[in-house]
C-alpha cells in the first residue's frame, strides 16, 4: 500500500496553500475550517461557498452563494476559483443525514461532485479534499475488525443516502486516477459527533428513545467535531494526496453510547424492526434512523485509522468516548432551552 | 514474526488509547478504594509472589530481559487479587443481601483497569504459565473456603503458598526446553501421544481438586453481567472494550461461570498447552461442532490457563444469530479473516481457528468427530505470511453436546438456519443447554511451515498439501483419543 502512494507524495508539492476554497461552508464542520483557515497567518483568503446565505461573515472570508444542484453550478464554480485564484478547494457539499427529498439528494452529492471536480479542472485547482464517510464501507458481517483503506467498500444495499455517497466517492476516486497532476485527498470520517454537528448518528443518539436490534451490539467509532476539522485543515495545508479513514481512537458499544447520551434502547427483533420503523415513518413517526440503515446496528463497521494519523501526522484530542460524551451536554441545554 | 513491530507500532489502539478512553473520574472514584484493596491484599500475597517468582528466575537463567517484565507481572497480579480477595471477604461478612452490592463493588475496580491484564498476558512468556497456574490455584482454593467456614480465611493462604514451588519447577522445566523434547515425539505413532498425556494429566485436574466456585455463585454472578450487556434495569453501565469487542471486565465476571462449566459440566482435560513455544506466534487449529461455540470457549479457557491468550477466530455465520454473536465477541472471538488474523499475531495473541468453518457449525450428529474440507487453507496462508507455528489441536467431547438433527432453513428470516436437537427447540431456551460430555483437549507438537517462506502463501497446491497435512493430523489425534475412551459421557 505504501508503494502506490510514495510516487504520488514525491510528485506532489506539497505546497502550502494560498487561497483555499470550501464548499458547503456553512456546515458545522465548514464553519470551524472556514475559521481555523482564516485564523493561520500562511493563507491568504479563505473562499466560503453555500447554497445558504450566512448571517454574519468573518473578516477576511469571501462568501459565494452557489446552489451545486443546478446544471450551470460547474461553470459558476470554475468562474468562482479563476477570480479568487484558489489553489485548493475543500469538498464538504454533503448531507449528514437522509433528507426527505431523496432525487435532490443525489443532485447535489453526486452531480455536485462532478461538477466541483470540474470546475476544479477548468480552474486548475492544485490540491481537492473531499470529505467521505466510514458509513460507504458498510456494516457487514464479513467487514474485518478494522477496516482498512484498501478494503472492500460494500455500501448499503437498501439506503439511497449511502449509495449516493459511495457513488460520490467512487467518482473522486476515478478523478483522482486520470488526474495525476492534482493532489486528491479523500477523508472517511467514522460518525462525526460535536454539540453542533446534526447527522445520521448524532440523531441517532440523541434521539431520546431509539431503536436497537435485539441481540446485537455493534461497536461504534467517532471523531469529535473539532478533531474532523483538524483532520480536514492538515489535509488541505498540504501532505499527501489518498484516501484515508479519519476516526477518533477507541471503540464502544453502542447500547454504552446510547447510555452515555441518555437515550433509552428499545429492542426490537431483526425481523420485524425494519417494518416497524416503516410502519412509524409511514404514520408520521420520525425515528432517527431510517429503516433502510438498520444493517449499522447489527454488524460494525469500524475502520482502522492509523494510516491518516502516521501519514499525515495527526493525533486526534478526542477519543471516541469523549466525542460521544459531547451530545450529552448539548441536549440537556436543547430541553432546557 | 517480522512483521510484528511494524504493524504494532501501527496500531492505534497499542499507543495509550485505551487509557485515555478511561472516565478519569472513575479512576479518580476507584483510586483509594482500590489502594486500601492493594494494600490489603499485598500484605497477604507478598510472600506468595516472591515465592512464585523466585523459581522462574532461576529456570530461566539467560534470559535477562524476563526480569523486568517479571517484576512487573507480579504486582499487576496482587493487584488482581486485590479484585477478587474483598469479594471473597464482603461475602463471608455480609448477609446474602448485601452480597449483590458487594459483588458490583470489583467489578467497577475491573473496569477500571482492564488493559495492563490484557497487555501482560499478550506478551507471551515461557515463564507466563508457571505463575499464573499457581495463582488461578490459589484462588480457586480460597473462594470455596472461604464460603463454607468464614472464618477460615488464613487456612488456604498458607496451603497456596507453599504448594506453587515445587509444582512450578515441574512445569517450568518443560516449557523451558520443548524443542528438546518436540523431535523425540512422532507424530503418526498414536503412542507418542501418551507421555504428553500422562504428564499434564495433574495439571488438568488441579482445578478439579478444589472447585474453583461453587454453580450457583457462578451462575449468579453471570446473570448480573449478562444483564448488564441486555440493558436490562439495575445494570451497571460504561462497557469497555477492546477494537475487537472483547469487554475485559466482562470475560472476568463470566469467568467463574465458564470455570464451573469448564471443571464441572464438560470436566475438561487438556494437556500439550504448557509445551507449547512461547516465543513463537501460534495458530491452533481444532476441530468443530455445534451451532453453540462452546470448543472455542473451552479451547480458550484451556489455553488461558496454560498461560497462553488465545483469541477464537469464528466463522461469520455466528454474528448472524442474535445475542449469540455478540456473547461470544465480548468474551473474545473475532471473525475470521485473514485481516483479524494477522492484527490478533501482532498483538502478541496466538489465535484459535476452526477451519471446516460453517460446515463444522451446521454438522449433522453421524458426522461427529469427522473432519470436514479445511476451507480453502486460510490458516495456513496465515502461518506462511505471519511465520506463525500451527498447533494441531483435537477437542473430543464437544461434538456430543449439540446432536444436530435437521437444520431449518430460515434464510429468508435473516439466519442461516435453525438447529434442530433433541432438545432445541422444543425446550426453548433451555433446550440449548450442553449435554454433559467428558472433554479432553489435546495439543500436539506444532507444526513448522517456516522453511516454504511468505511467499509460498501464494502457492495454492502447497497451501492445500499443507491444509491437508494438519488435518490429517488432527483426524489421527481424534480417532486415537475416539479409540481410547468408552463412553461420551466419561
Amino acid at each position: 500500500m505504501a508503494t502506490r502512494k510514495r510516487p504520488t507524495a514525491a510528485r506532489k508539492t506539497s505546497k502550502s496553500p494560498r487561497v483555499v476554497a470550501i464548499t458547503g461552508a456553512l456546515c458545522t464542520i465548514g464553519r470551524g475550517l472556514c475559521a481555523r483557515l482564516a485564523a493561520d497567518p500562511s493563507i491568504e483568503r479563505v473562499v466560503a461557498i453555500d447554497v445558504r446565505t450566512p448571517e454574519e461573515l468573518q473578516p477576511g472570508i469571501h462568501f459565494h452563494r452557489l446552489d451545486l444542484s443546478r446544471p450551470s453550478a460547474e461553470q459558476e464554480l470554475a468562474d468562482i476559483l479563476l477570480v479568487e485564484e484558489a489553489d485548493t478547494i475543500v469538498h464538504l457539499a454533503y448531507f449528514g443525514a437522509p433528507v426527505p427529498d431523496a432525487a435532490y439528494a443525489h443532485e447535489v452529492e453526486v452531480i455536485g461532485t462532478l461538477h466541483t471536480l470540474t470546475a476544479a479542472t477548468a480552474a486548475q485547482v492544485r490540491r481537492i479534499v473531499v470529505r467521505s464517510t466510514s458509513l460507504i464501507y458498510g456494516a457487514h458481517a464479513k467487514n474485518p475488525s478494522l477496516i482498512r483503506e484498501e478494503d472492500r467498500i460494500r455500501g448499503s444495499a437498501a439506503s439511497r443516502f449511502v449509495n449516493d455517497k459511495v457513488e460520490a466517492e467512487q467518482q473522486v476516486r476515478e478523478f483522482a486516477a486520470s488526474h495525476p497532476d492534482t493532489q486528491v485527498t479523500i477523508l472517511r470520517f467514522a460518525s462525526i459527533l460535536g454539540p453542533e454537528v446534526h447527522n445520521v448518528f448524532q440523531r441517532y443518539l440523541t434521539g431520546g428513545l431509539s431503536p436497537t436490534l435485539a441481540g446485537f451490539d455493534p461497536l461504534f467509532q467517532a471523531i469529535h467535531q473539532e478533531d474532523a476539522v483538524e483532520a480536514l485543515f492538515a489535509a488541505a495545508k498540504g501532505g499527501r494526496g489518498g484516501v484515508f479513514n479519519v476516526s477518533g481512537r477507541g471503540v464502544i458499544p453502542i447500547s454504552t453510547a446510547l447510555e452515555l447520551v441518555g437515550t433509552l434502547p428499545v429492542p426490537l427483533p431483526y425481523g420485524i424492526a425494519g417494518g416497524a420503523l416503516r410502519t412509524l415513518r409511514r404514520v408520521g413517526v420520525g425515528i432517527a434512523l431510517p429503516a433502510a440503515m438498520l444493517d449499522y446496528l447489527r454488524y460494525p463497521f469500524v475502520m482502522d485509522a492509523s494510516r491518516f494519523e502516521r501519514e499525515l501526522g495527526f493525533t486526534p484530542r478526542y477519543t471516541t468516548l469523549d466525542a460521544v460524551r459531547s451530545l450529552a451536554p448539548s441536549k440537556s441545554a436543547d430541553q432546557q432551552a | 514474526m517480522a512483521k510484528k513491530p511494524q504493524v504494532l507500532g501501527n496500531d492505534p489502539f497499542q499507543r495509550g488509547a485505551a487509557d485515555r478512553s478511561v472516565r478519569p473520574e472513575a479512576r479518580e472514584k476507584d483510586a483509594p478504594r482500590n489502594e486500601e484493596a492493594t494494600a490489603e491484599a499485598r500484605s497477604k500475597t507478598q510472600p506468595k509472589v516472591e515465592a512464585q517468582v523466585a523459581p522462574p528466575k532461576a529456570g530461566a537463567r539467560g534470559k535477562t530481559r524476563s526480569k523486568p517484565e517479571t517484576e512487573v507481572k507480579a504486582r499487576s497480579k496482587s493487584q488482581a487479587e486485590a479484585k477478587t480477595t474483598p469479594k471473597s471477604q464482603a461475602k463471608a461478612k455480609t448477609t446474602p443481601k448485601s452480597q449483590a452490592k458487594a459483588k458490583t463493588t470489583p467489578k467497577s475496580q475491573a473496569k477500571a483497569k482492564p488493559t495492563p491484564k490484557v497487555d501482560g498476558r499478550s506478551k507471551p512468556q515461557p515463564m507466563a504459565e508457571g505463575r499464573s497456574r499457581p495463582q488461578s490455584k490459589a484462588e480457586a482454593k480460597s473462594k470455596p473456603k472461604t464460603k463454607s467456614k468464614p472464618a477460615d480465611m488464613a487456612e488456604p493462604q498458607p496451603e497456596a503458598a507453599s504448594s506453587p514451588g515445587p509444582k512450578l519447577e515441574a512445569k517450568a522445566l518443560p516449557a523451558s526446553e520443548p524443542q528438546a523434547k518436540a523431535p523425540s515425539q512422532t507424530r503418526a505413532e498414536p503412542l507418542a501421544t501418551a507421555p504428553p498425556l500422562d504428564h499434564a494429566a495433574p495439571a488438568g485436574q488441579q482445578p478439579r481438586s478444589g472447585p474453583p466456585a461453587s454453580g450457583i455463585d457462578a451462575i449468579y454472578a453471570s446473570i448480573i453481567a449478562l444483564r448488564r450487556m441486555l440493558h436490562l434495569p439495575s445494570a451497571v453501565s460504561g462497557a469497555e472494550v477492546d477494537e475487537f469487542g472483547k469487554d475485559t471486565a466482562f470475560t472476568e465476571r463470566v469467568r467463574p461461570l465458564l470455570d464451573w462449566v469448564y471443571d464441572k459440566w464438560f470436566r475438561v482435560e487438556a494437556a500439550g498447552f504448557e509445551q507449547l513455544p512461547r516465543d513463537v506466534p501460534l495458530i491452533l487449529v481444532a476441530n468443530r461442532a455445534g451451532a453453540v461455540p462452546w470448543d472455542s470457549v473451552m479451547l480458550t479457557l484451556a489455553a488461558q490457563r496454560a498461560g497462553l491468550a488465545v483469541r477464537p477466530l469464528v466463522e461469520d455465520s455466528i454474528f448472524h444469530f442474535p445475542s449469540m454473536g455478540l456473547l461470544v465477541n465480548r468474551l473474545g472471538a473475532i471473525r475470521a479473516s485473514p485481516e483479524n488474523g494477522e492484527r490478533i499475531l501482532a498483538r502478541g495473541e496466538a489465535v484459535a481457528v476452526f477451519p471446516e468453518g460453517a460446515t463444522g457449525f451446521g454438522k449433522p450428529f453421524r458426522e461427529r468427530y469427522r473432519l470436514q474440507r479445511f476451507g480453502r487453507g486460510g490458516f495456513i496462508k496465515l502461518a506462511l505470511r505471519t511465520g506463525a507455528l500451527v498447533v494441531p489441536v483435537s477437542i473430543v467431547g464437544s461434538e456430543e453436546i449439540h446432536p444436530l438433527l435437521a437444520r431449518l432453513d430460515l434464510r429468508p428470516f435473516g439466519f442461516p438456519f435453525l438447529p434442530i436437537t433433541p432438545t432445541f427447540p422444543w425446550l426453548g431456551v433451555a433446550g440449548l443447554l450442553p449435554f454433559p460430555s467428558k472433554w479432553r483437549i489435546e495439543a500436539e507438537e506444532p507444526f513448522d511451515f517456516r522453511r516454504h517462506g511468505p511467499e509460498a502463501a501464494q502457492d495454492d497446491p502447497l497451501v492445500m498439501r499443507l491444509a491437508e497435512e494438519v488435518r490429517g493430523t488432527i483426524q489421527t489425534m481424534l480417532d486415537n483419543r475416539l479409540a481410547q475412551r468408552s463412553s461420551a459421557f466419561l
